[in-house]
């Protein structure tokens, strides 16, 4: 028997690794593109590390973009294991941005904060669980694909969106965008002067609960009793077209939670371009982090700061930001690639060894 | 010349610090069929994907036809003329027959059909195979998807069939068909290697017989100067009781399971339940044979919730359980050992403890408020791993991991841990080797002593005939007939499997 080596933390550690060597190799590569602009790539990934990490400004606008990330990215993992795909992260968090803004918009401003940010957060929640949700009983109910169907109704969800804040909720002065929340409903700073904001508990309380549900829960082990096996889940009595719905209800809860995170702590309204297409981006993540909840908060963080950091390269060095896309893909791309190489590499090294030793 | 086609000398193979293979010697002559007999894990495997060129051996040389040969990939052993006939099947449901025969033969760019197809004919008609190069395989029953392996194999010019426990799938008469090709292929001076741990199949259709255990060789003896008890010892290393000792029933008449007029579609017309009556009591082992396809997994998973019931009643202990969910049925104490232990019966990726759990989440021992105990679980997880003596490498490894007998031990620990009233066990033993089987069937016995009704759905006569008390027999989606326990023997249960009345009209 191997010491305290366990085939789960042997998972971890090759994942971690594999992760590295991506993350090594898509920088080595996007060296070329940069170059190809006639940059110094090491200066320029120097103004990446600067701007990201060695400023309080860079680092609290890491941490205001990771909060969304984090959260939708946690509620994606959970579909994903239970079996579904939640692409419509996007879609779940414009509902939850419009449901939850409505009460701090029709609430008096002499309303308790505290009691504005619990119901805000509650309608989030709810709106995204059932935008999400609808995916999952369309799924039960009439065995549509809820790829297609989380895809179609970000589209939905986008356009009531650009209705409301071009009609009925629109502030005045022509701006398509809802009115301001009062100050006091506002999310407190967590660093002043920046965007950075309560927000990020609310995010790293989500991952927990996650990673919790898995750990502990009967709630996670059908979840993923789902997910793993169907057939198998049927067998231990687990009433799978139900759990589709929940599952999907859930995932959409995060990303609806997601949505009132971002109104209430960064932008005070909501208007179009909220989101920067969260959803797919924490999608990325959730598939960076093999779906483990804790890991999407690093990855959030992660791609988060690689954002704000292309931002500064952008300033400093006029290296145009979407080289931060290019980076991302490769990233991705390695990762899927590395295993393969691995075996092959392993493969031939026992190959070669191999003919020495019948030699 | 050689007489011997097939010549390992002295094979190692090992994996990590496993020895799969040790110093293994294995001789196959002309026009012979070979017997590789072993549990599963003791090595065959690993000889035969050695010998096609899958695996590469640590030590030791392979002649073929006497020339020393060095086999490093399937394409050199087809090319040198051997063949092999996979357990599971490797052919592609939606092309035919012919398209299938010749896969993977590359060459030219443009197919020759006709000639294809001729050639296929007359291997076909040489062998008496019934395969139209035309059908399609997924309509092709599993009997003739074998033939047309078997064919492919021949078509590839091989004078060495290797056949991975080719009777696994099959029906009783495609199995006797099976036996009469390879008959007639040893005639024309093909030889066979025919792997299995089925020791009738091995008495009935080998020469010769290796025995492998343990990765070790044991020895290779005449199969005529064999009898199946002296296999088993050489194969397990120790005697093996067929007859399962068992005292009789004691015939409670408490009726634990009840079957009214149950009608149920199946899968197909002829698994479909007609007005079927059962009932089973306390204590009692019903043994429920047939051919397979015959409505018994739809009687199974009428009972158990996982298919609907159209009319009749299902009552467990009393209470009328009919169209009643999967869970609410566990909740009435019923256990299922389910006819696929991989997709159905276990969560692959789960490891011991979490699978023990699978259909047991409600049990206040492991869970309260929906918060899992761990540390419970794993206490009797060890237990099991104790009483039931589950080999497993790691102990947090993934049940994916598990060989076939200790992860049909894992689930029948968790169904029979459960105290079930009512136990119902699909094939429990179909692929295991001759170890698990007589472990599994003194677990079952030991269930139907404590008291648990238990319904053994089985293929296997020998099975039915050692454990069951009463035997129904299905055919056609109903029960052909009904033998109490000085009436099952082979031959009666043999008559209704084929529909036929027992004692039937005198003027036959």
């Amino acid at each position: 028997m191997a010491k305290n080596s366990s085939p789960a933390r042997r998972a971890l550690g090759q994942n971690a690794l594999v992760l590295a060597v991506s993350i090594v190799a898509a920088f080595l590569v996007s060296m070329i593109f940069i170059l190809a602009l006639g940059v110094s790539p090491v200066d320029a990934f120097v103004s990446m590390f600067r701007g990201a990490l060695t400023r309080k400004y860079g680092l609290a606008e890491v941490l205001a973009k990771a909060t969304p990330l984090i959260i939708i990215g946690v509620g994606v993992a959970l579909a994903t294991r239970g079996g579904m795909s939640n692409l419509g992260g996007d879609g779940q968090f414009y509902i939850g941005a419009i449901c939850s803004i409505c009460v701090g918009l029709f609430l008096p401003p002499s309303t308790p904060a505290l009691v504005v940010w619990v119901l805000a957060l509650i309608v989030g929640i709810l709106s995204g669980g059932f935008w999400g949700g609808l995916s999952g009983w369309l799924k039960a109910k009439f065995n549509t694909s809820e790829v297609i169907i989380t895809i179609m109704l970000n589209y939905v969800a986008l356009y009531l969106m650009g209705w409301l804040v071009h009609g009925p909720l629109q502030a005045p002065g022509g701006i398509p965008q809802t009115q301001a929340l009062e100050k006091s409903f506002q999310l407190p700073k967590i660093i002043s002067g920046t965007r950075a904001h309560a927000g990020i508990f609310i995010a790293l309380a989500s991952a927990l609960l996650v990673w919790w549900i898995f750990k502990k829960t009967t709630l996670g082990y059908r979840i993923q009793t789902v997910g793993e096996s169907p057939d198998a889940a049927v067998y231990a009595g687990i009433k799978t077209n139900r759990y589709m719905s929940l599952i999907m209800a859930l995932s959409g809860a995060f990303a609806g939670m997601a949505g009132m995170v971002e109104v209430y702590g960064v932008h005070y309204r909501v208007l179009e371009g909220i989101s920067s297409s969260f959803g797919f981006t924490a999608m990325l993540i959730a598939l960076l982090a093999k779906l483990n909840p804790l890991a999407v908060v690093i990855g959030s963080l992660f791609i988060s700061a690689l954002t704000v950091g292309a931002n500064s390269m952008q300033i400093d060095m006029s290296v145009p930001t979407s080289i931060v896309n290019v980076v991302q893909s490769l990233i991705i791309f390695f990762m899927l690639i590395t295993p393969a190489i691995k075996s092959d590499l392993l493969s031939s090294i026992s190959k070669k060894r191999h003919k020495k030793e019948v030699a | 010349m050689s007489k011997h086609i097939l010549r390992m000398d002295q094979i190692t193979k090992v994996f990590g610090k496993m020895t799969a293979n040790d110093h293994v010697d294995l001789t196959v002559r002309k026009g012979e069929i070979l017997a590789l007999l072993g549990e599963n894990g003791a090595g065959k495997s690993t000889l035969m994907n050695i010998l096609y060129g899958l695996y590469k051996p640590t030590s030791g040389q392979i002649y073929f036809n006497g020339e020393p040969v060095s086999i490093n990939s399937p394409l050199k052993a087809i090319e040198l003329g051997i063949g092999m006939v996979h357990q599971h099947f490797m052919l592609i449901p939606a092309f035919k027959v012919w398209e299938n025969v010749v896969l993977g033969l590359g060459g030219r760019v443009i197919l020759d059909e006709a000639a294809a197809k001729e050639k296929i004919r007359a291997l076909a008609s040489e062998y008496q195979l019934e395969v139209d190069p035309d059908a399609r395989i997924s309509n092709l029953p599993v009997g003739l998807q074998q033939q047309v392996e078997i064919l492919k194999v021949l078509y590839r010019g091989s004078r060495l069939l290797i056949l991975d426990e080719p009777t696994g799938v099959l029906t009783p008469s495609e199995k006797v068909k099976l036996f009469q090709t390879l008959r007639e292929l040893t005639k024309d001076g093909f030889s066979v290697i025919f792997i299995s741990h089925k020791l009738d199949e091995v008495m009935e259709i080998s020469d010769r017989v290796t025995v492998l255990c343990r990765g070790k060789k044991i020895g290779t003896v005449d199969t005529k100067d064999m009898t199946k008890e002296k296999l088993a010892r050489l194969m397990v290393g120790r005697d093996v009781v067929f007859t399962v000792e068992k005292t009789a029933s004691k015939g409670s008449q408490d009726k634990v399971l009840e079957i009214q007029d149950l009608s149920v579609k199946g899968r197909r017309l002829a698994s479909t339940i007609k007005h079927l009556n059962l009932t089973i009591h306390a204590g009692e082992i019903l043994g429920v044979s047939g051919v397979d396809g015959n409505g018994q997994s739809e009687l199974v998973e009428a009972i158990t919730g996982l298919r609907p019931v159209e009319s009749g009643k299902v009552l467990i202990d009393g209470k009328d359980m009919t169209n009643r969910s999967p869970a609410e049925i566990i909740k009435a104490k019923t256990a299922l050992v389910p006819e696929d232990r991989k997709k159905v019966g276990s969560v692959k990726s789960y490891n011991i403890e979490k699978n023990l759990i699978l259909r047991d989440l409600t049990n206040p021992a492991y869970c309260k408020h929906g918060i899992l105990n761990y540390k419970a679980l794993e206490k009797t997880a060890d237990e099991i791993i104790q009483e039931y003596d589950i080999r497993l490498s790691e102990r947090q490894s993934p049940v994916g991991a598990l060989s076939g007998g200790n992860l049909q031990k894992v689930i029948l620990a968790r169904e029979i841990k459960s105290q079930p009233r009512l136990l119902v066990a699909m094939h429990p033993t179909r692929g295991l080797d001759v170890g698990a089987i007589e472990f599994i069937h003194k677990k079952l016995i030991e269930a139907r002593d404590a008291g648990a009704a238990v319904l053994l759905v089985s293929a296997e006569l020998e099975e039915i005939l050692s454990l069951s008390d009463r035997v129904v027999v299905m055919s056609g989606g109903r029960i052909s007939g009904e033998l109490g326990e000085k009436d099952i023997t082979m031959e009666k249960i043999g008559l209704l499997m084929g529909g036929e009345k027992l004692g039937g009209s005198a003027n036959g």
